[in-house]
């Protein structure tokens, strides 16, 4: 089935689906899921990049608005807080890079450095080249919704929206409605 | 989303390969983890087993990737995930 993900109409579904979604995760908290993290099989990489907010305007307001007070925000990085500590129960988030417990491991990290975001060739934004140079080949990003600014109108909107995603294959825009909550447990 | 499941224009019997990347911009577990659960449903599916899963964390310049990998390790310490951050230069 043909179906253009990066169409402004799939945009508006997307973003439709995942509130629902959201909702369902809210809705079924209590339910709880039983912490998918810890059934993870597979090595998951994380890289971390540095750019200028400035970069990406539309993401910017995440950064605001979560500043200080919960400490989830980049910018102010409060490390002393156990990040996860009201959500997750166990016991083994205080680690840091020890292991996880239970037979799960930690493998060594490596030597941090930077990534300067770079415009390369045609890419609207620097956060656009950073998607097409990591991403473009992955068979699914997973990216937070851009937030609309207030003096952008709905199609400058969407055509930035699919700008910014224009190299990848597939993608899914979650926009958080701030009232998610999932449960993790152990067994 | 069934469509994006069984993977879009793909068959619905052919299973994808390679990654599926999880960005987090300029925020630390945005969505309270809904972003990593995605995946981890997808990859349920048949069609999307093959795969794995990275995760991409942009920060501002003034944080310091020594310690935003220190915070994620500990953040997938907490969840047990086996996982290997890298911080590329």
């Amino acid at each position: 089935m043909a179906l253009c993900l990066r169409s402004p109409f799939f945009c508006y579904k997307i973003a439709s689906i995942s509130f629902t979604l959201s909702f369902f995760v809210h809705s079924f908290c209590a339910v709880t899921f039983l912490f998918f993290f810890f059934s993870f099989s597979f090595n998951r990489q994380v890289e971390c990049f540095h750019m200028d907010p400035e970069e990406a305007p539309r993401f910017q307001s995440s950064t605001e608005a979560r500043a200080a007070p919960t400490g989830h925000a980049l910018t102010g990085l409060p490390l002393n807080a156990p990040l996860l500590a009201p959500t997750i129960s166990g016991g083994s988030g205080g680690g840091g890079s020890s292991g996880g417990g239970d037979g799960v491991e930690l493998s060594k990290a490596s030597d941090a450095s930077t990534v300067k975001a770079k415009r390369k060739g045609p890419a609207p934004s620097a956060l656009a080249g950073l998607l097409a140079t990591h991403s473009s080949d992955s068979a699914l990003c997973v990216i937070t919704l851009p937030k609309k600014r207030h003096d952008q109108g709905a199609g400058a909107w969407l055509k930035a929206t699919e700008e910014l995603v224009a190299a990848l294959q597939r993608v899914i825009f979650v926009q958080e409605s701030g009232h998610e909550r999932i449960q993790f447990m152990r067994d | 989303m069934g469509s994006a499941v069984n993977g879009a224009s793909a068959g619905v019997d052919e299973r994808m390969k390679g990654f599926i990347d999880v960005w987090w911009l300029f925020d630390l577990f945005p969505s309270n983890g809904l972003m990593l659960l995605l995946p981890y449903l997808l990859q349920k599916h048949r069609a999307w087993s093959q795969c794995a899963t990275r995760l991409f964390v942009v920060a501002t310049p003034t944080t310091d990737l020594t310690k935003l990998k220190r915070l994620i390790q500990t953040l997938i310490a907490a969840g047990g995930i086996v996982v290997q951050v890298l911080a590329l230069g």
